[in-house]
């Protein structure tokens, strides 16, 4: 999670029982006891939310398949003080590029919240763009964001906390707290969300069952590595229920290894009959 | 179905357009420069995206008509292929969209009068003879057919064009469109089938084989010429009885005389096509199968290869005359 402010990061660190990260002084950063959740306060600002990503990546080794979203308040004319939105698309009002965070999980029917327009401007300005929400870090979060990771694991949520109505010189730390805690049970939506697609991510990338175990045993150079790893996949696909291990002859080679389980795979039939049935588009 | 529409800030007056977002009131529309700040970024995961593509309308500007890979005929010299849509709703295994493009949305140009402009262009090109346009190799030519009405726009276009030939290539049971039209000589409904086993393991939300031989048997009726499309050809434990009953089944369907063409050809895949869908579905037992490297491509071993389309064309020919019968392959393999 990127944050700007001190009063937008309290609540989030609260609900997740964040602590800070006493090791880095350059940003506030805090992370939950399972290192599952952190979050970064980088300041306001595209350039320093940008850098608190690249910033957050670093510290936390986060992987292509990690979660992003950048969590703040922002004005609007035409949604009202204290609605929860998030972008579907993030405009630079200084620049020529446009982001276009993933619907996945908006929608009919799944709407979280609803999606609008975030514009960017470099200075906070009480005039409002026609549609959509103005505010002052999601275009270079989601332009850093969508460079370490993939831009469907990539979201900015804002909520609404100042309008015509109410300027922004009405804004107090109090009153951002109160706007960021209210709306805390949907940002928490939006976050499980996230989540689920970075693990669904992580498990399609993830190491064949007896890959390591077998790493451990053997000493496998890199590309033979790589091979085991491709013929353990096979044998996940072809053979779920049968161990692999039990058809290593004793004090094998790599090479031997290798060879006996591509020999055991190429002469398996590969049956279709059992595999799971989608269901069909009907168009 | 479409929860999301974007829309290129060029085509969004486009009458085409009009129409086409008024068939998705709910859905969330969103203006943009150019697809492509939306379609294929690098950073993009095709299998996560699947889960919801979001339908893109944008304009085509270059590249309306082009030549068909080589040994993807089915008689003619002349082979073009045009795309008025980029992916496909369904969700087969060996698709080689997954592989082309690391976004999942659908793209429709809605600029059909140049995709026709570049057909009467290729005519112009080869005065005296016939030639063939091929509508379903970026995407299913039928599946989306209630929605974009291709038929309706390209059929009676073609109908005019007797020298140009198109293939609408599908598995869709989509038909509607064809059925409201009278049936023209130069259009072939090519079907593209497996043994049912297979198409309900990797055709993922593709109508039933059962009820793609129930439109074909329709569109047979009618009088459409009807292409057969055994292409890929999947390797596995009961190739020869599943294929023996899917050959069967279909000419069942539909009488020798009624098809225009059958093609089929074995799995394969550029080396780095492989690569990219098999990271994408590691533990996919279609690919799980003995396949090797060779030169650039990815493919069943050779003596296996030549088992299934040896078998293939010998159970094919048995319903229908070699002359119908066409092999997908580069000519160099053939």
């Amino acid at each position: 999670m990127v944050v700007a402010l001190a009063a937008e990061a309290k609540p989030l660190v609260e609900h997740w029982h964040m602590t800070r990260d006493s090791t880095v002084s350059s940003f506030p950063i805090f992370v939950n006891s399972d290192g599952t959740h952190w979050l970064i306060q980088c300041g306001v600002g595209k350039i320093v939310a940008a850098t608190a990503v690249g910033f957050l990546a670093q510290r936390a080794q986060a992987t292509k398949n990690d979660a992003w979203l950048n969590i703040g308040i922002a004005g609007s004319a035409t949604h009202s003080l204290g609605t929860l939105i998030i972008g579907h698309k993030i405009s630079d009002a200084g620049g020529l590029r446009n982001w276009y965070p993933s619907q996945i999980f908006q929608g009919p029917g799944l709407g979280l919240c609803p999606s609008t327009e975030i514009q960017t401007v470099d200075r906070p300005s009480d005039e409002y763009p026609k549609s959509g929400v103005v505010e002052m870090e999601a275009s270079g979060f989601c332009g850093a964001a969508m460079r370490f990771g993939t831009v469907e694991l990539v979201q900015a949520i804002k909520v609404v906390s100042d309008t015509p109505d109410h300027p922004i010189a009405q804004i107090t730390k109090e009153n951002v707290k109160g706007s960021i805690a209210n709306k805390m049970k949907s940002i928490e939506l939006v976050v499980n969300e996230l989540l689920d697609l970075s693990r669904e991510a992580t498990s399609i990338s993830s190491e064949p069952l007896f890959y390591e175990e077998l790493r451990r045993s053997i000493h496998f150079t890199v590309a033979q590595s790589h091979q085991l790893r491709r013929l353990l996949r096979r044998w996940e696909a072809v053979m779920p229920d049968r161990d692999p291990m039990g058809e290593i002859s004793e004090k094998s080679t790599p090479k031997i290894v290798l060879a006996e389980l591509k020999g055991i795979l190429d002469t398996t039939p590969i049956d279709f009959s059992h595999s799971s049935k989608m269901p069909s588009i009907q168009s | 179905m479409i929860s999301t529409v974007y829309i290129e800030d060029s085509v969004q007056q486009h009458e085409r357009t009009q129409t086409l977002v008024k068939r998705f009131p709910q859905a969330t529309k969103i203006s943009c420069e150019r697809y492509s700040e939306v379609f294929n970024l690098s950073s993009q995961n095709f299998r996560l995206q699947k889960k919801r593509p979001a339908l893109i309308l944008a304009e085509k500007f270059k590249g309306h008509v082009l030549p068909a890979p080589q040994g993807y005929g089915i008689g003619s010299r002349h082979n073009f292929y045009f795309s008025h849509m980029l992916n496909c709703v369904y969700d087969c295994r060996y698709c080689f969209l997954q592989g082309m493009y690391r976004s999942a949305h659908y793209v429709l140009f809605v600029n059909f009068e140049d995709f026709q402009k570049a057909i009467d262009g290729r005519l112009e090109e080869f005065p005296n003879d016939q030639l063939y346009f091929f509508s379903g190799y970026d995407c299913d030519s039928l599946a989306l057919d209630s929605v974009t009405h291709f038929v309706e726009n390209f059929i009676p276009f073609f109908a005019s064009r007797p020298r140009a030939v198109l293939e609408l290539r599908t598995k869709s049971v989509q038909i509607k469109g064809l059925l409201k039209l009278k049936p023209i000589e130069n259009c072939v409904v090519a079907y593209s089938l497996v043994p049912d086993e297979i198409a309900r393991s990797v055709e993922h939300g593709a109508p039933r084989i059962k009820q793609r031989l129930s439109a074909i048997k329709r569109l047979a009726r009618e009088g459409w010429r009807i292409g057969l499309r055994f292409d890929p050809l999947i390797y596995h434990s009961n190739f020869e009885e599943n294929y023996r009953e899917l050959f069967a089944a279909v000419f069942e369907a539909v009488e020798p005389e009624q098809v225009h063409s059958i093609s089929f050809g074995p799995m394969r895949f550029p080396k780095a096509m492989f690569d990219t869908i098999t990271k994408l579905y590691p533990r996919e037992k279609l690919f799980a199968g003995p396949m090797e490297k060779r030169g650039a491509m990815v493919s069943y071993e050779d003596q296996i290869e030549k088992k299934m389309m040896d078998f293939c064309r010998d159970e094919l020919e048995r319903y229908v005359p070699q002359a119908l019968v066409f092999t997908c392959m580069q000519e160099s393999e053939i």
